[in-house]
């Protein structure tokens, strides 16, 4: 007997304006340039599983220009990084990332500044790519000759188009050349704090609202009532995704929660108050022979809440999978007059209703 | 944006320590002279305690101590709740039971021994007397005559919250056809696969407190402690190290991270607790735990006009940090992505003799989706509309991408602000002065 089961969900989460939150929603980090040009993350989001070691570090190296393995992301520890809220609700990369997004992006402002200083040119003329400040063409070409810079346009000072003799043929300067720069604090522009460091407190304007839909084919065996996954089809939209791996491997842990909690999975108590669930040789956790194959499929439409686009997807699996589950077991019982079922529905609950019992 | 790793499946930096076993969680921390703890837990759901005898176990050779309810009453502050709610009943949620005990698995007291199999075997020499109490464990009997959990209260009824929006009568009366169906969302053990663990070590010198636990909120986690047991919180430090998942489990501030602060204090040495399975089962909050009445109004076409959703919440006898607001977000979603004219959500919060329920991946959003996915199935099946997992969605509108379609009880999150943390907050302050008044006058 095959039913099929399907759940459309829009969720809540990347939880979320200090307005709805008990303590806070925001969430905080620091980024900071090391003399020796490693950079370094303090996140106060408190990742235990989720790996925001290394997504957090994709999106510092992209906006940094520089190699993943010289970026260091740290978290859970009070005495080392700012005060911060912490992981659940789906939120950390959505407000932990994006307090990590803008905090680069304020280091990069000063960075600018000091890179236009140190390259004695317009400020217009400084551009970021690729972890270089750089001069664009135009004024490199004058830089490299030492004649005034044709491209300043009337009005401006043409001050940085003279090149001291020290930067002389010198068109551009790594971030890290910078940062070095910026601690050893001797030839910085004027009334700039040295180091190269910021931190930002990132506040959400609202929760943000992925969505989905699941489906569920399942098998049940007439003779036994046990259920087998023939096919479980799962396509989420929680925004921009930083890495699809860690996205896929949320949405296959959520899931499987869900599987646990339609099939399996009930802390019993008897009458007298008694644990009757007390170990796991009680508890029935689904075992991976108890797991599908899934097929994952995304649609990415950025959420229009933070720079980044994304929305969270920590908890998707289990709000969007378990009445999929759950229909699909009725529907495949229907031909018993089965309208609902109480989960977790087991195999002994349907060969109780196949065989009349 | 440039995009040379951002899209792209990087491998998790975080993998080859953990594959390799090379990662360092609470219990992998050994520090030079660490006295470990172990706690007698409540074997009754409900009774009255008695007495406690806790000389043959203080006997024993290497426990160094042992501390009751009444030892640290007036020492440690109570448990905190972060939840606001109009009218919330919120128990004095101390971190050692007094003279009650309210759920199998209540921690009665922390035997200090030299190693952890000495606290474990002293644990078994204490001695409670108890007296059997009438236990209520069904949220309908807690709040139908069943036996009265907090006698202060005079009922089991933590709360009371209706929330909604639309004209919820008008779309009853205005239907063709109505369901009702009752539906179970159990009571879920979040089963992280590390259990919790706290190692606290207090610096005399320094008066400083190092704090390491496996949770997801070290911030907070901070905060709360520091004023339970009355420390100023910039000298309390909390290190999450590896944390092996906590799935909401560890969204939370658990009275043993304030007692094991507070014996390192006390005795002057680093103390540990880690936390079995068979006490995670019992003592780590559950997830879910409602039981409810969808009802739906709808139209011969399969148009949607009303759902109602009366819930009884399980919430077990204690407040934990957000049990009492986790049903309240089920409301938020009980539109799912279609457009209902009327949603009404009646929430009964209950008082049992069971753990707290608190957050579980979803907290309270997955039972949203549960209960209009399973309604509208069933009004398919009402329509004998075919294919039946199908056409009844025709009808229906996804309204937006960036919002759902009805914020069902926005404001009432909203109010979820300061009001119980402050009083929560008042309380732990004013036993804290107490205690170090105390202190204080001993000193002179």
């Amino acid at each position: 007997m095959i039913g099929i089961g399907l759940s459309t969900y829009v969720e809540i989460c990347a939880l979320g304006p200090s307005q709805a939150m008990p303590a806070g929603g925001w969430e905080s980090a620091t980024v900071r340039i090391e003399p020796t040009g490693k950079v370094t993350v303090l996140t106060g989001a408190s990742p235990h599983g989720q790996g925001q070691e290394t997504s957090f570090a994709q999106i510092a190296a992209d906006e940094l220009g520089v190699n993943i393995n010289d970026v260091t992301v740290i978290h859970g520890d009070t005495g080392v990084v700012q005060y911060g809220i912490g992981t659940f609700g789906s939120r950390a990369t959505a407000v932990g990332g994006t307090a990590v997004y803008i905090a680069i992006q304020k280091l990069k402002e000063k960075a600018h500044k000091i890179a236009t200083h140190m390259l004695q040119a317009d400020a217009s003329h400084v551009a970021f790519e690729g972890g270089k400040y750089s001069l664009e063409k135009a004024a490199a070409a004058a830089a490299a000759t030492g004649t005034s810079d044709p491209v300043v346009p009337v009005g401006e000072a043409p001050a940085g188009a003279l090149p001291e003799p020290q930067t002389e043929g010198k068109t551009s300067l790594t971030i890290q050349d910078i940062a070095l720069a910026a601690h050893l604090a001797k030839e910085l522009p004027p009334d700039t704090e040295p180091g190269l460091s910021a931190t930002y407190f990132f506040e959400p304007k609202n929760f943000t609202f992925p969505f989905g839909t699941h489906i569920a084919v399942v098998e049940v065996d007439r003779d036994t009532g046990d259920i087998e996954f023939l096919r479980y089809i799962a396509v989420d939209d929680c925004g921009r995704v930083i890495n699809p791996m860690l996205v896929d491997g949320q949405v296959h842990g959520g899931i499987v929660q869900s599987i646990g909690q339609a099939m399996f999975e009930e802390v019993v108590y008897d009458e007298q108050g008694q644990l009757v669930t007390g170990t796991l040789m009680d508890y029935a956790l689904p075992r991976a022979s108890h797991i599908p194959e899934f097929e994952l499929d995304r649609t990415e439409t950025p959420s229009p809440v933070n720079p980044l686009g994304v929305k969270g997807v920590g908890e998707a699996g289990t709000i969007g999978a378990t009445p999929a589950i759950v229909n699909a077991i009725v529907d495949a019982l229907a031909p018993f007059g089965v309208k609902h079922l109480d989960m977790p529905v087991k195999p002994e609950n349907i060969w109780r209703i196949i065989n009349g019992h | 944006m440039p995009d040379n790793y951002v899209g792209k499946r990087v491998k998790r930096t975080e993998d080859p320590r953990l594959i390799r076993g090379l990662a360092h969680y609470v219990d992998d921390i050994a520090l030079p002279g660490t006295l470990h703890v172990a706690f007698v837990r409540s074997m009754y759901a409900h009774a009255k305690i008695n007495s406690i005898d806790t000389s043959a176990a203080l006997a024993a050779p290497g426990v160094v101590a042992v501390y009751t309810g009444h030892d640290v009453a007036e020492k440690i502050g109570p448990v905190p709740c972060a939840s606001a709610l109009p009218e919330l009943k919120v128990p004095d949620h101390r971190v050692l039971a007094r003279d009650k005990v309210y759920f199998v698995g209540h921690p009665i007291a922390a035997v200090v021994a030299k190693d952890r199999y000495t606290a474990r075997d002293a644990v078994d020499l204490v001695m409670v007397d108890y007296e059997d109490l009438p236990v209520v464990t069904d949220v309908e009997q807690a709040t139908a005559g069943g036996p009265v959990i907090h006698e202060a209260f005079g009922s089991n009824i933590a709360y009371k919250l209706t929330s909604g929006e639309g004209d919820i009568d008008a779309a009853f009366a205005a239907a063709d056809r109505t369901i009702k169906q009752r539906i179970l969302h159990r009571r879920l053990a979040p089963i992280a696969m590390e259990p919790r663990g706290v190692l606290a070590r207090y610096f005399p010198g320094e008066e400083e407190l190092t704090l390491w636990s496996s949770t997801q909120i070290p911030h907070l986690m901070r905060t709360q402690v520091a004023l339970m047991i009355g420390m100023p919180e910039n000298k309390l430090r909390v290190i999450t190290p590896e944390v092996g998942g906590g799935f909401g489990s560890k969204l939370n501030v658990y009275a043993e991270e304030a007692l094991l602060s507070w014996i390192s204090i006390q005795l002057g040495k680093p103390v540990k607790w880690i936390e079995t399975r068979r006490e995670n089962m019992a003592a780590t909050i559950h997830g879910r735990g409602q039981v409810g009445d969808i009802e739906v109004a709808f139209k011969n076409d399969g148009t949607l006009l009303g759902l109602r959703y009366s819930v009884f919440a399980d919430l077990g006898a204690y407040h934990q940090l957000l049990t009492p607001a986790i049903p309240t977000l089920t409301g938020l979603m009980l539109s799912g992505a279609y457009k209902i004219s009327a949603i009404q959500m009646n929430i009964v919060g209950c008082f049992t003799n069971k753990m707290a329920t608190d957050a579980y991946r979803g907290a309270g959003r997955p039972e949203a989706t549960y209960v209009v996915e399973r309604a509208l199935d069933l009004v398919a099946d009402d329509l004998a509309l075919m294919p039946r997992n199908c056409v009844a969605r025709t009808s229906l509108v996804l309204t937006s991408f960036h919002s759902t379609p009805r914020l069902v009880s926005i404001t009432t999150v909203a109010t979820m602000k300061q009001h119980s943390t402050r009083h929560r907050r008042s309380q732990a302050m004013r036993i804290c002065a107490r205690s170090r008044g105390r202190r204080a006058r001993k000193d002179v």
